[in-house]
């Protein structure tokens, strides 16, 4: 018994391991949340118009297994399953980033930064704020398109 | 009265005393029995509010037991002599098998009960063993409170300055390095510990509460040198935290939250 007892002690990686039990703490504690800000997102997939676009239909379907899945997975599975999710996000970001769909795109970035937070892994934190940053970044790239052609236009009316 | 009598009688009486000291010593961090730690009583005004009244002194309790047992032995020494029918008065050597004999004798006697009677559903053991028992409790209680208030000025000085949210991540995983037979069961019970630290606390507290919670399983000396390894850990080094990716501040979510919220 006491052999058996040391060998579990011996085999125990301590800093990793308690760094991964922190985390798997943390995931199940904050289960609820994340599930739920998961759920908006399979929700708001609903109302996003793919129109045509093959890549768009086969991302949307992806991050809606990806967010069936990380229900009631186990805390590192969720995790695996979030950083799907962000994959996918961007990728949809990246195809679908037109007017009609903005308000849908920008609210599941909002729920992925909160289970970003709430998971606290650094892969789902870099790839929720690569997706935001991307929204943020068009709308700028946009307001300083509409703001030149503004002036091409004024320019070439004025005498 | 020969000069060995008085001899015989002290080292039996040392016979008893130096039982309890082992006894002390055995089960108590005897350190803490005076009243409270030099270091923070004089040198720091910070922790005036902490420091004991003379009162919280184990010293009078170790001495009454230490004399309890000394008296015990020398008293069963003398009931040997008594009953044996040997003049008390004209021991003319030192008798090695009589003061080992007594010495034992009066440290059973001590520790032993008549018989044991129920009282509120709790057992209460009748003899001198109530005696011996109610001692120990009070120098328990007095070093428990030493202890603990040393504890406070220790863990105050050396979590004083540490920012929670990064030194939660970061510091048990490093003390626990150190910690020989550090098991998953440990791992388990400081993450729970952990995270019962109340977040509504202000950050002082539950830098104690953390630094309490990891001083259970290492000493409070690893855990001084731990934190001088990770200078990130001081409060007010954001920027440094950031730059080294330790810490998720919570302000690059929000900024970016609030950027989407914005943009139509």
């Amino acid at each position: 018994m006491m052999e058996s007892d040391n060998k579990i002690v011996e085999s125990y990686d301590k800093p990793n391991s308690f760094a991964a039990d922190l985390k798997a703490y943390n995931i199940s504690e904050n289960a609820i949340s994340l599930d739920e800000n998961a759920k908006q997102i399979g929700l708001l997939l609903n109302q996003i118009e793919t129109g045509d676009s093959k890549l768009a239909v086969d991302n949307v379907e992806s991050i809606k297994n990806a967010v069936a899945e990380s229900q009631n997975a186990s805390p590192k599975n969720r995790v695996d399953e979030y950083v799907k999710l962000g994959e996918h996000m961007q990728f949809l970001v990246m195809e679908l980033n037109h007017t009609k769909n903005k308000k849908y795109l920008k609210q599941m970035a909002v729920c992925y930064l909160d289970i970003a937070k709430l998971s606290e892994d650094e892969r789902v934190k870099n790839l929720s704020f690569a997706v935001a940053d991307r929204l943020i970044g068009d709308e700028v790239g946009e307001v300083v398109q509409g703001r030149e052609a503004g002036a091409g236009v004024s320019r070439a009316t004025c005498p | 009265m020969s000069y060995y009598v008085w001899l015989n009688f002290v080292i039996v009486f040392m016979f008893g005393v130096l039982w309890g000291i082992l006894e002390l010593v055995i089960n108590y961090e005897l350190r803490y029995v005076g009243s409270f730690n030099r270091k923070y009583k004089k040198a720091k005004k910070e922790h005036e509010d902490v420091v004991l009244d003379k009162e919280e002194s184990a010293l009078g309790y170790v001495f009454l037991y230490l004399l309890l047992n000394g008296l015990i032995s020398a008293l069963a020494f003398y009931s040997l002599k008594f009953f044996s029918k040997e003049p008390v008065l004209e021991i003319d050597s030192i008798e090695i098998p009589n003061l080992i004999i007594a010495g034992f004798g009066g440290v059973l006697v001590l520790r032993s009960s008549i018989f044991s009677i129920q009282l509120n559903g709790n057992n209460v053991e009748v003899g001198l063993i109530s005696i011996v028992q109610g001692l120990l409790d009070k120098i328990e209680k007095k070093i428990k409170h030493n202890i603990a208030a040393n504890r406070i000025c220790e863990i105050f000085d050396i979590m004083k300055d540490i920012d929670y949210e990064t030194a939660k991540a970061e510091l048990p995983s490093l003390c626990i390095c150190y910690i020989d037979g550090f098991s998953e069961k440990d791992s388990k019970d400081l993450i729970n510990a952990i995270k019962e630290i109340n977040g509504n606390l202000s950050n002082v507290n539950k830098c104690l509460q953390l630094g309490r919670e990891i001083a259970r399983y290492c000493d409070v000396e690893i855990l001084k040198r731990a934190i001088k390894k990770l200078p990130v850990l001081k409060e007010g080094d954001e920027e440094r935290i950031k730059r080294q990716g330790i810490a998720q501040t919570k302000d690059e979510f929000e900024t970016r939250k609030e950027k989407l919220l914005i943009i139509k």
